[in-house]
């Protein structure tokens, strides 16, 4: 039957694309761990890894206690905003949804900014050095205070969603909420010291720089959350055709979406607390993945989305920290500067749907 | 045979419930019963989608119980509902990334595991609901690819494969061109005949409607519902009366709404033995031009059509004044430039109407094959 045939070469189409992309995610995470202001070869770096190098003990630390795990963050982060932007988009049925649409980044900027703007702390300079003339909290205290705010904004958004039947309204609120949020960030910032700003916008621009203690939270809740988001998959599927028809299909639609903005908050809010907002991933990757695998089935999207996100978060990781030099640049730019052109070719290239985007 | 009920509704009352309830109709008693094509017709506002919507569970009723295959809708879960009865909205669908086959197969979602994987059967009942709409070409097509009008074939092949015993749905040939409609009409007409299924549709189009459905439901402005095969609605004048507004009547002989043109005037028509058709469809366009087709004499203005070789000609005739015309449009452009009939015999002699006759015709009107000027 035709129809019989298209549906398996569609399967071997995901599959060999779904090595493809895993295969390149792998060579992206090792030239991350490689490459960097010191450039550690390669051999060194895998005995490093198997705990059977003898040699230079500041290669050791560099490659265990920064580079590994700011790799791992890398690529549970970059996978985490990817999917959260998919179930996004899916359930505002909206293309320019993304993981930070509910308000999650706004609320964990607000909680940062009230600590590091307004708690004590007399020296300026860097955040680390903010954060150590903070003392004891150091930076558990910035994590809790992203997470406190961006809980705080989807408790809001979760109670009052609740009570709504549109999901638009939901949309909205969200939005509101952002810029509510955001214009008392601005006031916080105009009057407040211009090194505590400094420190407070680098927080802004997100990174994958994390230590293991964080490491270690960060990728079960990330693990867990994704796989909810997976087996979601096919009441993602459904609503597809839009709210009215999911639910005469069958589906719980309430239960369903405060499933899905639980794991949205759980992976977004989780990269967010330990990396910052981190732009552009969770808006991009879903496009790509759509257009690149000719899918909108969320049973192919969801490890798509896991494994471009993780592979580009990588990149971006790589390029920011400039290999060679001892300079880095800020993970946003980055990854908004290299990921728009690649977008913006999808969108052009269009397909057999025409220009534009669709979900 | 009870059994054979498979949706019905007891003193059902619908509305909104904002800060205090919005009733829009009450004591509604409802019928569907297997095998039957139902349609809900009613002028806009008077709560075809509420009803629909109550009667699918997407909106509480007031009060008053609704009843699928003999129990409460109320105590069925939506995955229990959702294998009894399949809805078809009016709401776009927007994926465009998706097979057809893969969203028909969406309508097995009651039927499949946590992971939606069709089994053998269901792959089965995906390519026959496809089949029964007449869309098995578009198997393999994305939906970003096809057209509204297949798009809607889809969206009931899906509801199809939900195996429901009851489909329901809400303006279906909305947006869709004449011939579209009247292929969905056949579609939908065929799938109530199966065997323990019934269909409810709402539409707009009374015409369709009444030459369709087995039965009608009709809701009117003050939401008070009649029921029973169109012709009976029609003959005791139900049906004008539900939809009666200024400028629309309905025309019992014809089972059709028209356009009560402003009148301008009468004429008499005749047409040489073989030019029936002709004559029907020329009666037409002089109605819809406002005027009014009699027998008599009363009237001075006169159509007659005539064949002439292989050609048809439309002469024209008013007092003295004779025209010809090869088609209709031409007939009906130059009645457009007359003056009204009517106003003219109250204000103006008859020289002064010929004089302004004679002085249309010096004009160059378009579709003119001869004129014969007295």
């Amino acid at each position: 039957m035709k129809g019989e045939t298209h549906t398996r070469k569609d399967h071997h189409r995901v599959l060999i694309l779904i090595v493809l992309f895993s295969v390149a995610f792998c060579i992206s995470f090792v030239l991350d761990l490689v490459l960097g202001s010191v450039d550690i070869p390669f051999h060194e770096t895998f005995s490093i890894i198997m705990g059977n190098y003898v040699g230079d003990a500041s290669r050791e630390t560099i490659i265990m206690d920064l580079r590994l795990p700011r790799a791992i963050a890398a690529s549970f982060g970059g996978a985490a905003l990817s999917v959260a932007g998919l179930q996004m988009q899916t359930l505002f049925r909206n293309p320019l949804a993304d993981s930070y649409i509910l308000g999650i980044s706004s609320g964990a900027t607000l909680g940062v900014a009230l600590v590091v703007l307004l708690a004590g702390g007399t020296s300026g300079g860097t955040l680390p050095q903010l954060l150590r003339s903070m003392g004891f909290f150091g930076s558990a205290t910035v994590v809790s205070a992203a997470f406190l705010g961006s809980a705080a904004v989807l408790m809001i958004v979760l109670f009052v969603s609740r009570r709504i039947e549109s999901t638009v309204t939901i949309l909205i609120l969200g939005l509101m909420f952002g810029y509510v949020i955001s214009s008392v960030v601005t006031v916080l910032v105009h009057f407040s010291d211009p090194d505590k700003v400094k420190a407070f916008s680098e927080w802004t621009f997100g990174t994958f720089d994390i230590r293991w203690t964080e490491v270690s939270i960060l990728v079960p809740v990330t693990a867990v959350a994704l796989l909810m988001s997976f087996l979601l998959s096919k009441p993602l599927n459904a609503l597809l055709l839009g709210e009215g028809y999911a639910m005469s299909m069958g589906m719980n639609f309430k239960r369903i979406r405060i499933a899905i903005i639980i794991t949205t908050a759980l992976l977004a809010g989780a990269v967010t607390a330990f990396c910052g907002p981190i732009a552009f991933l969770g808006v991009a990757v879903p496009h790509l993945c759509r257009g690149v695998f000719v899918t909108a089935d969320h049973r192919i999207l969801v490890p798509a989305c896991i494994i471009v996100g993780g592979c580009l978060a990588l990149l971006s990781d790589m390029i920011a920290h400039l290999p060679g030099s001892s300079l880095t640049l800020p993970l946003s730019a980055v990854t908004s500067m290299f990921g728009a052109p690649v977008v913006i070719w999808v969108v052009l290239h269009g397909s057999r749907f025409g220009r534009g985007v669709s979900i | 045979m009870k059994d054979e009920i498979l949706l019905y509704a007891r003193d059902l009352s619908i509305g909104y419930h904002d800060n205090f309830p919005k009733v829009i109709a009450e004591k509604l008693e409802l019928d569907l019963r297997a095998g039957e094509l139902v349609c809900l017709i009613g002028p806009n506002g008077a709560g075809k989608s509420t009803l629909i919507r109550t009667l699918i569970g997407m909106q509480q009723p007031l009060s008053g119980s609704i009843y699928l295959s003999g129990r409460d809708l109320k105590d069925f879960t939506p995955k229990e509902r959702a294998k009894k009865l399949s809805v078809v909205l009016t709401s776009p669908v927007t994926v465009s990334h998706l097979r057809v086959f893969h969203v028909v197969a969406l309508g097995r979602y009651p039927h499949t595991g946590w992971s939606g994987v069709l089994s053998e059967d269901d792959k089965r009942i995906v390519s026959f609901s496809l089949n029964a709409v007449g869309a098995a070409g578009l198997t393999s097509r994305f939906m970003g690819e096809i057209s509204d009008g297949e798009k809607q074939k889809v969206m009931i092949a899906r509801g199809l494969a939900q195996d429901p015993s009851v489909l329901v749905l809400d303006e279906p040939t909305a947006f869709l061109d004449l011939p579209h409609k009247v292929e969905i009409m056949r579609i939908l007409r065929s799938l109530s005949r199966h065997p323990g299924r019934a269909v409810l549709l709402s539409i707009h189009d009374l015409d369709l409607a009444m030459r369709t459905a087995d039965r009608i439901w009709l809701i009117d402005k003050g939401g008070k519902m009649f029921f029973g095969a169109p012709e009976d609605l029609v003959l005791q004048g139900v049906l004008s009366s539900a939809f009666e507004m200024g400028g629309v009547h309905f025309d019992i002989e014809k089972g059709t709404f028209i356009i009560a043109p402003e009148e301008r005037g009468s004429a008499v028509l005749t047409g040489e033995a073989g030019t029936e058709v002709e004559l029907i469809w020329t009666r037409r366009a002089l109605e819809r031009a406002g005027y009014r087709i009699c027998a008599d004499e009363v009237t001075s203005m006169r159509i007659d059509v005539c064949r002439s070789g292989g050609s048809v000609i439309w002469s024209w005739q008013n007092g003295r004044s004779r025209l010809e015309f090869n088609s209709i449009g031409s007939l009906v452009q130059h009645l457009r430039t007359l003056p009204d009939m009517k106003e003219q015999c109250k204000e103006h002699t008859s020289i002064e109407l010929l004089q302004q006759e004679s002085s249309i015709l010096n004009e160059c009107v378009p579709g003119i094959e001869t004129v014969i000027m007295p």
